[in-house]
């Protein structure tokens, strides 16, 4: 831990910089390979994603 | 039991961290406007994208703000400084009691009316909806995170809590963690998120910085202070039966910035405690180099702490609590002390600044006399500092209703009043002072049932 006085700012810690930034690239990573349909929803309800075409090997 | 002549160095001058303290009113804001966000997300969805049932509706809404709920919950456990210092350590764990009840409700909530909404349109009946259901994609592990959930909630109810040992309580309690990341990935994927990258994103983030959080000051500030200040049990001191004061010493205390008032969590580490962190306040001034707590026996982890070994290694993850001097906003002070509750109050009455002209008053309350804790060094304080020290024993609170306190301190309300002491009494004595007319910017309190 660093000595601080009365007065100064807080700088942020080496290990607190990388935490921040394994953070970051973690919820970046689970945010963008989350799924665009969602598996619990069913199918015309809201996230459900568009409906499946007839024919064009969307349906299951 | 020995002793030891940590003493003889001069207490520290005050020296508050850097960080700024959130005001209680303003996290309270800043968590309900998060809860209000989340919850009408659901329902705006609905309204874009028609089609869906009222329990459809109401399994969306308890399953965002239960998401929401146990992402605050971590966070009002993750020992932000910013939160302990502005809010403190008390308020937070009884913040995190009250919010965990109602996300266990919310997550059985969510799980009935998702179900139920399933089992309607599916025409399946309950049974087979399950199964159905448990057959999706990242359910079977939300499921299992949703019965550690409840199992850790049903453990933590007081009635549970008073029959468990707390070591059993909180290593059940950890199991909070696995059961989040076993939902991580369904709540990603819930209808009300699933398709819109942005918000995935966002809550992914949310979570991995609430998780920092907890890595940092759970677990790397610990290992850190450790290392750096190399602290061990220099002496035990017998106070009172059951009641001993340990003394720590170490490297570099000045860096701590403790003040008097705070508290560590103390891991000591020997076969029985390595464990787990007890919390305990600083009974002295701090030095710089040496800390002292006072440690009274409430159950199996604080008597065989009675018996400590002089050179164990000690963890201290601290300092936390925000009742110290830096609270202060009158000349006159008065210090109000129940049971072991006199702990933080005696390192107050030790070196909170007095004016010249100021007055310190020390109400001490306790069943008799064999209970009372450093008579010895509260009146050799009261001494040396011009200040005074009133020891209130017997049965009753008698001494300390308004009629009394306004007798004995008829300048209350131009007062600071610090207070610590045991849950009943601090709830009476809390409504006694604010019922005298006490404004409650200028009471300070912190109560021990972390």
């Amino acid at each position: 831990m660093s000595t601080r006085h009365r007065g100064d700012t807080p700088t942020p810690s080496r290990v607190g910089t990388v935490l921040f930034a394994l953070a970051t690239a973690c919820g970046l990573w689970f945010g963008i390979t989350a799924p665009d349909v969602s598996p619990v929803a069913p199918p015309g309800s809201p996230g459900a994603g568009p409906a499946p075409v007839a024919g064009t090997g969307d349906l299951p | 039991m020995t002793t030891t002549d940590a003493w003889t160095s001069p207490p520290r001058t005050h020296r508050p961290s850097a960080w700024p303290g959130v005001h209680p009113a303003t996290a309270l804001s800043i968590g309900a406007l998060g809860a209000l966000t989340v919850a009408t997300w659901p329902v705006v969805v609905a309204g874009l994208e028609p089609g869906g049932h009222l329990t459809a509706l109401v399994a969306h809404v308890s399953g965002m703000l239960a998401g929401y709920g146990v992402l605050v919950l971590m966070l009002l456990m993750a020992r932000t400084p910013a939160l302990e210092r502005g809010v403190g350590a008390d308020v937070l764990a009884r913040w995190h009691g009250r919010l965990g009840r109602a996300v266990v409700a919310l997550v059985l909530v969510h799980a009935a009316a998702a179900l139920t909404g399933w089992a309607q349109l599916t025409g399946a009946g309950f049974v087979g909806a399950a199964w159905q259901v448990l057959g999706m994609p990242w359910l079977p592990a939300a499921t299992v995170g949703t019965v550690l959930m409840v199992t850790a909630g049903v453990m933590s109810a007081r009635a549970a809590r008073r029959r468990l040992r707390h070591e059993t309580w909180h290593g059940v309690h950890l199991l909070m963690y696995v059961a989040v990341a076993l939902s991580f990935a369904h709540m990603l994927a819930g209808p009300d998120l699933a398709g819109r990258p942005a918000l995935q994103i966002g809550w992914a983030l949310a979570y991995t910085y609430v998780v920092a959080l907890v890595l940092r000051y759970r677990v790397i500030a610990p290992l850190q202070q450790a290392v750096r200040h190399r602290l061990r049990v220099a002496g035990v001191q017998r106070e009172a039966p059951g009641v001993v004061s340990i003394t720590v010493t170490g490297e570099h205390l000045r860096d701590l910035a403790a003040e008097p008032g705070q508290f560590f969590r103390w891991r000591f580490l020997t076969p029985d405690h390595w464990s787990t962190a007890h919390p305990f306040s600083l009974s002295a001034a701090p030095t710089d180099t040496a800390l002292r707590l006072t440690v009274k026996e409430l159950g199996d982890g604080s008597r065989d702490l009675q018996a400590l070994p002089v050179g164990t290694w000690v963890v201290a993850e601290g300092p936390y609590g925000a009742v110290t001097p830096a609270r202060r906003t009158r000349r006159d002070v008065v210090l109000i002390a129940g049971g072991v509750g006199i702990t933080p109050m005696r390192a107050l009455f030790e070196s909170i600044p007095i004016a010249p002209d100021g007055d310190l008053l020390l109400v001490y309350r306790a069943r008799n006399e064999d209970e009372l804790v450093f008579r010895a060094e509260l009146d050799a304080i009261a001494r040396a500092r011009g200040a005074r020290v009133a020891y209130v024993l017997g049965p009753d609170r008698a001494a300390l209703s308004r009629a009394a306190l306004l007798h004995n301190i008829p300048d209350l309300v131009e007062r600071d009043v610090y207070m610590c002491g045991p849950p009943g009494l601090m709830t009476a004595v809390r409504g006694t002072l604010l019922d005298a007319g006490l404004p409650p910017a200028q009471l300070h309190e912190e109560r021990f049932d972390l």
